[in-house]
C-alpha cells in the first residue's frame, strides 16, 4: 500500500493525495486499507501539530483532506471502521454556541487516533446522556466560552452522574473561561487548558504510548 | 471631597502614565465592561443588548456603585456592533434567545468564495452594505444613528468622574473575512486560494487605512482599541500568520500611531510565539491587553520595557472565586508587572461575575 498516500496526508498535499486514491481505488484496494493509510497520515498531522510543526490551519486542512479522501471511497468516517485507541465523545454545553475550540479537540483527537463523536454546540444534557449510552465512550468533554454556562456544565455532570454512567467514564473539560477551579465546581476529572492536554489525558487513561 | 471633573482628570492622568511607562500614583483599574454592569444593576439583559444609549446608563450606574475604578474600556454595550466586526449574524437575548441570556456570535460560513469575485470587482463598500443588510440582516440604519450619539455616551460617562478608555475601535480585515467565512472556511481559503484571498485584503485593507485615519482625526481619539483575536498565532502556522495576520495588523498599527494615538492591542488566545514581532513598535505607544491566555508573565519578559501591559483577571476567578482569591491575585499582578500596567480583567468582566470580587479587584489597586 502506498506511502506515497500517507506521506500525501501528512504534508497536505491535496492535489496528490486525490491522486493516489483515485489510482488505488481503480487498483481494486480495499477502502478500508486506503482508510487506514489516511489515519497514518493523520497520526504525523497530529504529531507535527503537537511539535508545533503545525498548527489550527493545518488541523483544519488536514480534516478537509481527509473528507474528501474518504467521500472518494464512499467511506463514512463517523462510522469509524479504522481502529481507534478509544472513544471520545464532545460538545458544547448547552446555553453556549461557540465551536472553534470544540473543533480544535475534535480534530486533534481524530489525528490522534481516537474515534471521535462530535455533538455540536448547545448540547442539552439529555443529548450528552443519550451519546454516553449509545457510544459507551471512555472520555467526554464538554466545552464553554461563557462563564455563565458553568452551571450548565455542573447540571450535566451531576445528571450524567445521577444516570449512573459516570463509573469507568472520564470527564474533561475546557475553554476560553476554564481553569482548575471551574473543573472543581463542575465535579469534572480534569481541566485542559490546550487540546493536546485532552490527548495526553486520553491516551495516559487508555494506556497508550 | 473631589468633584467628578477632578477625579476624571486625576484618573486620565494615571492611564496616561501608566501606558508612558511611567509611575502613576495608584495602578489604573480599566475593565471591559459590559454584561456584568446589566446583572449588577438588574437591568433587563434584552434590553441592555440592544440600546447602545440604555446600556450607557446603566454602565455608569454600576461604575457608581463599585466606586473608585478608574473607567472602562467603551462606553457602552458591543454586541449591536459585532455584526460589523465579524461579518457573522448574532443572537440576541429577547430575540433568538431567553431574555436574560447573554449575547452570542452564530458563525456560519455566510460569507461565500464567489463573494471573493464580487469584492474584486464591486468594491468592498457596494458589498459589505449589501452583505450587512441582506445577508446577515442588520439594521444597519439604526445602529448608524445610535452611534451618532456616542459623544453624548462619552460626556455621560465622563461626567460621573470616569474615563472612557477607548471610544474608538477599529475593525480589522482579517476578522472581517475570518468571521464571514467562518474560521474553518478562511482557514481552507488560504491554503487553497490564498492568492486570491490576499488580493480581496489588500482591497478592503485600502479602505480600512483610510477610515481609520478619518476616525481618529474626526474623533480627536487618544487610544485606539483594535482586537485581532482571530489572528492569534496559535492559529496559524509562521508563514501563513506572516502574510494573512502580521502584515496587515502592522498596516493598520502604524497609521494608528502615524495619527498621533494610542493602539490597546486586545489579544485573546495564545500570541506567545509572536510577541517580538511587538517590539517593532515605539516605546510607551502601546497597550499589550491580555485575555490571560497569553501568560502575562511571559508578555512582560518580552515587552514590559516596550510597551504597557493591561489585564488579567482571570473570568472564573471573578465568577467562582472568593474576593480574599481576587485580592491576593491582583495585588501579586500589581507588585509583579510594575509601572506600566493597567489593571483589568482577562477580556470581558464576566455577565456572572460576584460584585464582591469586582470590588476586590478594585480594592487591590488602591491598597
Amino acid at each position: 500500500m502506498s506511502q506515497t498516500l500517507i506521506n500525501a496526508m501528512a504534508d497536505l498535499d491535496e492535489s496528490v493525495l486525490v491522486a493516489e486514491v483515485n489510482a488505488l481505488k481503480s487498483q481494486g484496494a480495499p477502502a478500508l486499507e486506503i482508510i487506514q493509510k489516511l489515519q497514518e497520515g493523520m497520526n504525523i498531522v497530529g504529531k507535527r501539530y503537537e511539535e508545533k510543526e503545525y498548527y489550527l490551519s493545518e488541523l483544519i486542512m488536514s480534516a478537509e483532506i481527509f473528507k474528501e479522501a474518504a467521500a472518494l471511497i464512499g467511506g463514512d468516517l463517523a462510522a469509524g471502521d479504522a481502529p481507534s485507541h478509544g472513544t471520545f465523545v464532545m460538545g458544547t454545553i448547552y446555553g453556549d454556541i461557540h465551536d472553534i475550540g470544540k473543533n480544535i479537540v475534535t480534530t486533534v483527537m481524530s489525528c490522534n487516533g481516537f474515534r471521535v463523536i462530535d455533538l455540536g454546540v448547545d448540547v442539552s444534557t439529555a443529548a450528552y446522556i443519550e451519546a454516553i449510552r449509545e457510544h459507551k465512550p471512555q472520555v467526554v468533554g464538554i466545552s464553554c466560552l461563557l462563564t455563565t454556562a458553568f452551571d450548565g456544565m455542573k447540571e450535566c455532570i451531576s445528571s450524567i452522574e445521577a444516570a449512573g454512567l459516570r463509573d469507568g467514564l472520564k470527564i474533561l473539560i475546557g475553554g476560553g473561561p476554564c481553569d482548575q477551579t471551574t473543573a472543581d465546581y463542575v465535579g469534572a476529572d480534569a481541566y485542559c487548558k490546550t487540546a493536546q492536554d485532552s490527548v495526553e489525558y486520553s491516551k495516559k487513561l487508555m494506556g497508550v504510548k | 471631597m473631589k468633584t467628578n471633573a477632578e477625579l476624571l482628570n486625576e484618573r486620565r492622568e494615571r492611564i496616561r502614565k501608566a501606558v508612558a511607562l511611567e509611575k502613576p500614583d495608584k495602578t489604573p483599574v480599566v475593565p471591559l465592561m459590559d454584561a456584568f454592569c446589566a446583572k449588577h444593576m438588574g437591568a433587563p439583559m434584552a434590553k441592555f443588548a440592544t440600546s447602545l444609549t440604555y446600556s450607557n446608563e446603566v454602565m455608569v450606574e454600576s461604575m457608581k456603585e463599585l466606586g473608585d475604578l478608574d473607567g472602562s474600556d467603551s462606553a457602552f454595550v458591543a454586541a449591536p456592533l459585532f455584526p460589523l466586526g465579524f461579518m457573522t449574524r448574532i443572537k440576541m437575548p429577547g430575540k433568538e434567545l431567553p431574555d436574560d441570556m447573554l449575547w452570542q456570535l452564530d458563525e456560519k460560513e455566510v460569507m461565500t468564495r464567489d463573494d471573493y469575485d464580487t469584492i474584486l470587482s464591486k468594491g468592498w463598500p457596494a458589498f459589505e452594505d449589501d452583505y450587512l443588510r441582506n445577508r446577515i440582516g442588520v439594521p444597519l440604519d439604526d445602529v448608524l444613528a445610535e452611534l451618532a450619539n456616542i459623544p453624548q455616551m462619552v460626556k455621560k460617562m465622563e461626567d460621573a468622574g470616569y474615563v472612557v478608555y477607548s471610544p474608538l475601535v477599529i475593525n480589522l480585515v482579517t476578522e472581517k473575512i475570518s468571521g464571514g467565512r467562518s474560521m474553518p472556511g478562511f482557514m481552507k481559503d488560504l491554503y487553497q486560494c490564498p492568492d486570491k484571498v490576499e488580493a480581496v485584503i489588500d482591497v478592503i485593507q485600502e479602505g480600512t487605512l483610510n477610515e481609520l485615519r478619518q476616525a481618529i482625526r474626526a474623533t480627536k481619539s487618544e487610544y485606539v482599541f483594535i482586537s485581532p483575536a482571530r489572528g492569534a498565532s496559535e492559529f496559524f502556522r509562521p508563514k501563513l500568520w506572516e502574510r494573512f495576520v502580521w502584515k496587515y495588523l502592522k498596516q493598520v498599527a502604524d497609521a494608528i500611531l502615524e495619527e498621533g494615538a494610542v493602539i490597546n492591542f486586545h489579544i485573546d488566545s495564545n500570541w506567545e510565539r509572536d510577541l517580538e514581532y511587538f517590539k517593532s513598535f515605539p516605546k510607551g505607544k502601546c497597550v499589550f491587553e491580555t485575555d490571560g491566555v497569553t501568560d502575562i508573565y511571559k508578555i512582560k519578559e518580552a515587552l514590559g520595557d516596550r510597551m504597557c501591559i493591561k489585564g488579567d483577571v482571570p473570568a472564573a476567578m471573578l465568577a467562582l472565586g472568593t474576593p480574599d482569591q481576587v485580592y491576593n491575585y491582583c495585588t501579586k499582578l500589581i507588585r509583579d508587572m510594575g509601572p506600566g500596567f493597567i489593571l483589568s480583567s482577562g477580556c470581558a468582566l464576566p455577565a456572572n461575575a460576584k460584585v464582591e470580587n469586582v470590588k476586590a479587584m478594585i480594592a487591590a489597586a488602591r491598597s
